[in-house]
Order: structure tokens, then sequence, then C-alpha cells
């Protein structure tokens, strides 16, 4: 393709950013275009003389904060918390696991005894099924159809997503001022997106899990669950996750933005090195406790098992996580929606308003995310 | 290896001392762009390294650099957004001037160039002002900024791109004409 002055790659040529082949690439193309070479040259002159005018301040912090640094740096180290940390939640999963026995044999009647039925048929872009019900849009391009669970069943959680770039958000909203196609928002992927601290429910060998149930901000008779899970230090791990769901207390359950449709046969271990978040759409009947579980099982010969409780019974203060996730997952939701309706973007910009101003979201992208919704609300009301 | 003996404090407090010395001043630098406050951009960066040393150095110390820019910005924009501030660019930013040994009237005609720079950067998008700054003022990659500010490698030679040359727009004709190419 001809290269333009239009072309980011022209910067990054004149920056030393290129690779040896993208280099040679560019070399033919100013040999052969003098309009490119002059704004090459003009690139290069302008970038000098910001490097000369820009750098080179100095500033320093003074000896008595330097003094200070190392005075509270030296304070109790925070290793010592981590290790009663991990400790307690090496004694929570222990009695978790203790659990496992007598659940997994719950689940297992409850396998038997429940049907699903598939309320969406769309499948994957190239094939030529038709949707049902509802839409696929916003699923992930990596899940299979949106499932509705109408009563309890086990069903494999689909660990190893792909977490999205909203960075194709700002590119849009510059270019042209405009959000991107509704299909083009993956909401499992914007879910999976809210990386935020959590102390583990369950910690297996190199994995540990966390579950949280809230309101559902968008339908008022659902409620939404959470469950996280992360590998130990960013390590590579194969596990596979199995829900269950009461079928006394659920009515239906759905994974927001894609579901697992396979329900029988063994599950298949997946193998991912990043937290994987996933939120569930539950419509609930009957008062009660625990609406269901998970079972995890890992490559390392370690099981784990996570209670599902109702959101009733759950803390009304939802933790940064949760309220992250369900921000996240809920503008991919509205952007991959037809109607884009007005207020509700000013709501989820709200909450992540709060979420940036007054509270500990310090993952980068997670903030970048959150970013982009108030960047929405700003440029469509603008 | 004498090095594994040394007591863990002592290897800390070295590591942190020697990122102190390669990035205290850039990190001022950098976070006063966002507080326009020399000394509250003191107080982040003082935050920054007490953080440091809580850090596992051997997960940090690969990309320390990267590390210490995002948690500054993060900070930095803590502290913004909690005051509820405006940015824009101010004095403070105007009054990191280069010391060096230059005639009053080659001083002068520096702070004016520079004045003229911060001015058009300030006419900029906040994104592509702070692109901008963290190459030209802090020289970090494109990977560097992507790992800082969580934008994508290519977004943000997408940003620097259409950044530089919205720059050269605002920039006064004198300034411009000094960067046309010198044709033989």
């Amino acid at each position: 393709m001809k290269m333009t002055s239009d072309d980011p790659a022209l910067t990054a040529f004149v920056l030393g950013e290129l690779s040896e082949d993208e280099v040679a690439n560019t070399n033919r193309a100013l040999n052969c275009d003098e309009n490119l070479l002059a704004e090459k040259e003009t690139l290069t002159a302008l970038t000098g003389m910001l490097s000369d005018l820009l750098a080179g301040g100095s500033y320093t912090l003074g000896e008595e904060r330097i003094t200070e640094i190392h005075k509270a740096g030296q304070l109790p180290d925070s290793n010592v918390l981590v290790m009663e940390h991990r400790r307690r939640s090496r004694r929570q999963s222990f009695l978790a696991m203790g659990g496992v026995a007598a659940v997994v044999m719950t689940g297992f009647v409850a396998l038997s005894q429940f049907d699903v039925s598939q309320t969406n048929r769309g499948v994957d872009g190239s094939g030529g099924n038709v949707v049902e019900k509802a839409t696929s849009a916003g699923r992930s391009e990596n899940l299979p159809a949106e499932v509705e669970i109408l009563s309890a069943d086990g069903r494999a959680i689909p660990l190893g997503i792909s977490k999205a770039d909203p960075s194709f958000v700002e590119r849009a909203l510059l270019a042209n001022g405009k959000l991107p196609e509704r299909e083009d928002f993956k909401i499992a992927d914007w879910v999976n997106l809210g990386a935020v601290e959590f102390e583990p429910s369950v910690v297996m060998t190199g994995l540990e899990v966390y579950s949280e149930g809230g309101p559902c901000p968008w339908d008022s008779k659902k409620s939404l669950w959470m469950v996280i899970f992360r590998p130990v230090g960013g390590r590579m791990i194969s596990s596979a996750a199995k829900v269950v769901f009461e079928p006394e207390f659920v009515v239906s359950a759905h994974l927001l933005g894609g579901g697992e449709t396979r329900k029988t046969g063994p599950l298949k271990l997946k193998e991912f090195n990043s937290t994987q978040i996933f939120l569930y759409e539950l419509e609930t009947k009957n008062d009660g406790d625990q609406l269901g579980g998970v079972s995890i099982t890992t490559d390392r010969g370690d099981d784990g098992y996570i209670p599902i409780y109702s959101p009733r019974q759950a803390e009304k203060s939802k933790t940064v996580g949760f309220r992250t996730a369900v921000v996240l997952g809920g503008f991919a939701r509205w952007a991959a929606s037809e109607s884009r309706k007005e207020e509700t973007l000013a709501m989820l910009a709200r909450e992540a308003r709060n979420l940036i101003t007054r509270e500990e979201v310090t993952d980068v992208s997670c903030r970048y995310a959150l970013d982009m919704i108030l960047q929405s609300e700003e440029t469509l009301n603008r | 290896m004498a090095e594994e003996n040394e007591d863990p404090v002592s290897t800390r407090e070295k590591f942190v001392s020697a990122a102190l010395i390669e990035f205290e001043s850039p990190l001022i630098g950098y976070a006063t762009t966002f507080l326009h406050d020399v000394e509250r951009a003191r107080d982040v960066v003082q935050e920054t390294f007490i953080r440091l040393y809580q850090q596992d150095i051997e997960r940090v110390k690969g990309g320390l650099k990267a590390w210490l820019f995002t948690v500054c910005r993060n900070r930095a924009l803590d502290v913004i957004r909690k005051e509820r501030r405006i940015t824009g660019l101010e004095e403070e930013q105007l009054a990191r001037l280069p010391s060096e040994r230059r005639t009053p009237s080659e001083r002068a005609d520096l702070e004016e160039r520079i004045r003229q720079v911060y001015e058009a950067l300030s006419r900029l998008s906040e994104n592509q002002r702070e692109i901008i700054l963290l190459k030209f003022e802090q020289g970090l990659s494109y990977e560097e900024m992507s790992q800082v500010t969580g934008l994508s490698s290519g977004n943000v030679g997408f940003l620097l791109h259409t950044g530089l040359k919205r720059l050269r727009a605002f920039l006064p004709d004198d300034l411009v004409q000094n960067l046309s190419p010198q044709i033989a």
C-alpha cells in the first residue's frame, strides 16, 4: 500500500521505532515520493526541536523527602501481611475443599435432573444459523452463542477468553466523534478487563478464585454473579471449571456476552495466564442461601469449590472489582445494543466516574477503559 | 556471590537509591505536567518511591521505568480527580528552563520558544499532549508509553503522529519556518 503523509509509520520511522523490514519499506516509499520526503524532513526537524526544548530540565526531591522515602519504605514490610493473608486463604481453601465431595455429588444429581434449552441459536459470524432470540452482537469472538439455562445444570465456564482493547473506542471518537459499530463490542471481553485486587475465596496451587453477587443495574428483576480466576504470579495454568445452579432457586442464568453450549462429557482443561472474569445474569425464585456452586480442577491435581450465595445473603456493599466488572460489561452491553439509550450511558458514566475518583482502581487498562466510558459520554453529548 | 549474602533491607535500599538517582527528576517533571505544581508533583513522586520499596524487586526491575511512570501517573491523576482540578499548563511548568550558561539574550530567546511550544501543546487534546511530553520530555519508547498509558502501541503511534501534525499547525510562523526542509 502506498505510504502517505498521514501514515503514523512516518513518525515512527523518524523516531527509530520501526523494524528493519519496515525501515526498508519506508525508505523505498521516500525515494519515490518527494512530498513524502519533504514531510519526513519537517517531522525530523520538529521532533529534533521538541527534544531540544522539552528535555533536559532538572528537579530534585530534596534530602528531607529522600530520607522520608527510605524511612517509610523500611517500615514493617508488606511481605509479612501477604504471608498472613496467604495462610488465611489457605485455611479457607481447606475448609472449602472439605465440602467439595458433598457438593459435587449434589451437582451430579442436579445434572441428571435438569435440561437446558438454547433460546438463542446464533453462532459465529461465519455460520449461517438463524438467531432465534436476542442478538449475538457483543458476543466475545471466541465464545459460542448465548445460552439461557432455564434450570439448574452443570455448565463449563469458558476459561481462556481474551480481553478487550478499548483503544478502538478512542480512535473512533477522535476520528469522527462516533462510537464504533455495535458488532465491534465483545461484552465478555469487556467484563474480563476489570482486573482489580481481591482477597481470594479459594487458593489452589497456582490459581486463586473469587466470587461475588450483587444487583443487576439494567434489570431489577435479576441479579448478577461474578467469578474471577487468577493464575498466581501470572504463570500459565491449565484449569477447568463447572458451574451448577440449584433449580429450586434459579429460574434462568446466562453468561453475559456468551455462554458454554456443551453440557455433557468431561470438562476440558484450558490454558491461560491472565485473570479471567465472568458475569452471570441470574433470575431467581424463592429465598435460598445457596444458589449453586462452581467446581474447579487444575492440571496440578488440585480441586476447589466455591458456593454461589444469594445476592440477598451477600454483603450489601459491593467491592470495587464487582462494580468495575459490572460497569465495563454494562457499557459494552449498552454499546452493542440497538437503542444505545442516553440515560443508560449517563448512569454508566456516573458509576465510572465514581470508580475513578473515589476508589482504588489502580490497574492501568481498567482505568483506561473507565476513561473511555467518560470520553464516550463527553463526545456524544458535545 | 556476595550479593546473595547481603542484607535484603540493604539491597532494597540500594535499588531504590539507584532508581531515585535515575528517575527522580524525570518523574517530577512528568507529574508536574498533570499537577502544574512542583511541590505537589514532589509529593506524588515521593509516594511513588515509597511504593517501590514495597515491591518485589525481581518483578519490577525488568520494567522499572514503565512501572515508575505508571504508578506516578495514576497517583497524579488521583490527586487531580480528588481535587477536581482542571488541567492546563501553568507557570510552574514554564519555569522549568534550562540553566546552561547562555547570554541573557540567548536565554530570553530560548525561554520564548519554550513558552510558544507549551502554549501550542496546551491546545492539543489531553492524550495527544501527554504522549508528546512522554516522548520528548521523558524520552520513553512507544512500548514504554504503551505500558504507562494503557494504550496499545499502535494507538500511541497514531496519537503521536496526529498530535505532531496538529502541534505544527499551532506553532507560530517563525518557529515553523525554521522547520521547513532546506532545499539545496
